[in-house]
């Protein structure tokens, strides 16, 4: 029986993490993202940050929202035109640092949940200096605002599980689902997360009530892991998500006259994904052409490419979307070798160390101080590669080892087979994102010493993935070379 | 600190269940009537063009006109028509349909019918 930790007391004796402990960590976490963002202050963005910026500035221009994209995120860019005219985009910057000290304490605050102050302080301290997510504050995507609202959501679902179903607040599951809601409707993928995470709630929840004695005290308390599947709190979880996307799905009948929950990005994604293209936005223009992304491994477990096929010229995007998804499944029955074989490079670009802050770096014009010289770049560029494998193992060490803290593996496992799954569709390092802080805390839990001798499944587990994971960065050797290189000659 | 002792007490207490089911109604109250409200909302084709013409508040002509191109509305009909629309439109639409649909403003896009 798996006893609530914190209704006892906490394990190691040392006072509870305050707020105030995580000024320095993420004090110096902010200070890094505003030299990031002076480096990029009046930088237009390509790609997709230049569309974000395009459909913010309609929106505020004209009243009409006209993206395929979850609405959050350009709304608030509308908001800022509104406010800041042509300024907006620095602006906006200059709020996704305040943003990711939000988000820096709330995987401060999971980790402390499980690994008490220690871990707290250092999943804080690998959250501020984790260079590709700080890279996000400078950039116009969503990942900033996603964190927001993703992190608290999976705060109050694993304090939801410490608690047990009688001693949390009636409000802790649909606050959870709640703002899960608001990070599927600034990430369309997040809806993926819902339904698994409402069967999660109903496995982490169920439990009876039981007495516990300390000497002369008594006290009730939640056991965990026995009783009934907890079906109403996983409903609750799972209307409030429903319940908060409703009135934009209502909008999207409005506009489209179809149903569509929250968006048409993934009609794009196929239309890239399911396709002959071999196109990796992290090494964008480094091959010859932007539909050919470079490194010879890459090409060969691709093999030989079939005929593409084009996308629907359909104005309801809806539509288009319908067609687009059945045209790229067509395509995947009539090419099956071809299709598993480019879904193992889609699973490669997932996990390459590249980030979106080197794509950035590289493609980006008039990038200022303190980024523009190339050692700066190379240098900032090498660490940041370096991180990633250094999180993403460490991550799955504590994983493996993590002592007391059964829930928080079961939910990381879950959000992180629901986020590779996307691969399936396409991979690129920005998809990765949602689980990141997630091996930042599980890896703080490991340095803080909470962990214990993993039994031999987990084990096996263990070895199993860090192989796989290992073999999937060597396709991106070639690629991370040809970027570095890049970066040291500009 | 480890508890000396762990007793089973029971199933969980009826003010809970009640709880959940007070939470669980609401907001299934809350789905039906957001639901059916937005339901009975959505335009036809007509009420678009109608708004996009003659709404008082220009932002409310441009929704309904981007409505319209999302719905594929403009789709069944000639180039000459929508060009007919757009000349007798409030100046907004021009101007939105020129900075955020400018694809359909060319004569040869291939959606268009001839």
């Amino acid at each position: 029986m798996e006893l609530d930790r914190r209704s006892l007391s906490p394990s190691d004796g040392s006072r509870p993490l305050r707020l105030t402990d995580l000024i320095l960590p993420l004090g110096i976490g902010a200070v890094l993202r505003l030299a990031l963002v002076v480096a990029f202050i009046g930088t237009l963005g390509r790609g997709d940050e230049a569309a974000y910026l395009r459909l913010g500035w309609g929106w505020s221009e004209f009243g009409a929202y006209t993206g395929m994209w979850a609405p959050l995120y350009p709304k608030l860019i509308s908001y800022f035109s509104g406010l800041f005219g042509d300024g907006a985009a620095d602006a906006l910057r200059i709020v996704q640092v305040f943003m990711a000290v939000w988000a820096g304490v709330w995987t401060a605050l999971i980790a402390d949940m499980f690994g008490g102050r220690r871990a707290g302080l250092i999943a804080a301290w690998m959250f501020a200096l984790y260079l590709p997510l700080a890279g996000f504050a400078a950039l116009m995507y969503s990942e900033s605002l996603f964190l927001c609202f993703f992190l608290p959501s999976v705060y109050q679902l694993l304090r939801y599980a410490r608690e047990g179903r009688i001693a949390a607040p009636a409000w802790r599951g649909p606050l959870a689902g709640c703002l899960l809601g608001l990070a599927a409707l600034t990430r369309e993928s997040t809806l993926i997360f819902v339904f698994p995470c409402m069967v999660w709630v109903a496995f982490a929840l169920r439990g009876h009530e039981t007495e516990k004695r300390v000497g002369n005290a008594r006290f009730k308390a939640w056991a965990h892991g026995k009783g009934p599947l907890a079906i109403a709190p996983a409903l609750l979880f799972g209307l409030t998500a429903l319940l908060t996307v409703m009135p934009w799905t209502i909008r999207n009948a409005w506009h489209f006259d179809r149903f569509v929950p929250i968006a048409t990005s993934s009609q794009g994604s196929s239309v890239v994904g399911w396709n002959a293209y071999d196109i990796n936005y992290d090494i964008a223009d480094l091959g010859d052409n932007v539909l050919d992304a470079p490194g010879t491994l890459r090409d060969k477990i691709r093999g030989p490419e079939p005929a593409p096929w084009s996308p629907r010229a359909v104005s309801n995007v809806a539509d288009a979307s319908e067609l687009n998804i059945s045209d790229g499944l067509d395509f995947a029955k009539a090419n099956p070798g071809f299709f598993l074989r480019s879904r193992i490079v889609e699973f490669v670009d997932m996990m390459s160390p590249l980030s979106f802050i080197l794509r950035s770096l590289r493609i980006t014009d008039g990038i200022g101080e303190p980024l523009n010289s190339a050692l700066v770049k190379t240098l900032f560029a090498v660490l940041a590669v370096l991180m990633v494998p250094a999180v993403v193992l460490l991550g799955l060490w504590g994983w493996t080892h993590a002592r007391d803290a059964g829930p928080l593996r079961s939910l990381a496992a879950t959000l992180t087979v629901c986020t590779v799954s996307v691969a399936a569709i396409s991979g690129m390092t920005r998809y990765r994102v949602p689980v990141m802080p997630l091996f930042i805390v599980l890896g703080a839990l490991y340095l803080a010493g909470q962990r214990e001798k993993p039994p031999r499944h987990r084990k096996i587990l263990l070895s199993t993935l860090t192989v796989l994971i290992i073999l999937s960065w060597i396709p991106s050797i070639g690629p991370i070379q040809m970027a570095l290189a890049v970066l040291w000659k500009s | 600190m480890e508890p000396d002792e762990v007793l089973p007490v029971g199933p969980i207490p009826e003010a809970v269940l009640r709880r959940e089911r007070r939470w669980a109604a609401g907001l299934l109250m809350a789905i039906v009537a957001l639901g059916t409200a937005g339901y009975l909302s959505i335009p036809t084709e007509e009420d678009l063009v109608i708004t996009s013409r003659t709404a008082a508040d220009p932002f409310d002509r441009v929704r309904a006109m981007n409505a319209l191109i999302r719905r594929g509305y403009w789709e069944d009909r000639a180039f000459k028509e929508f060009e007919a629309f757009m000349k007798a439109s409030p100046k907004e639409l021009p101007q939105f349909m020129a900075d955020m649909h400018g694809d359909m403003l060319k004569s040869d896009r291939r959606a268009w019918k001839k």
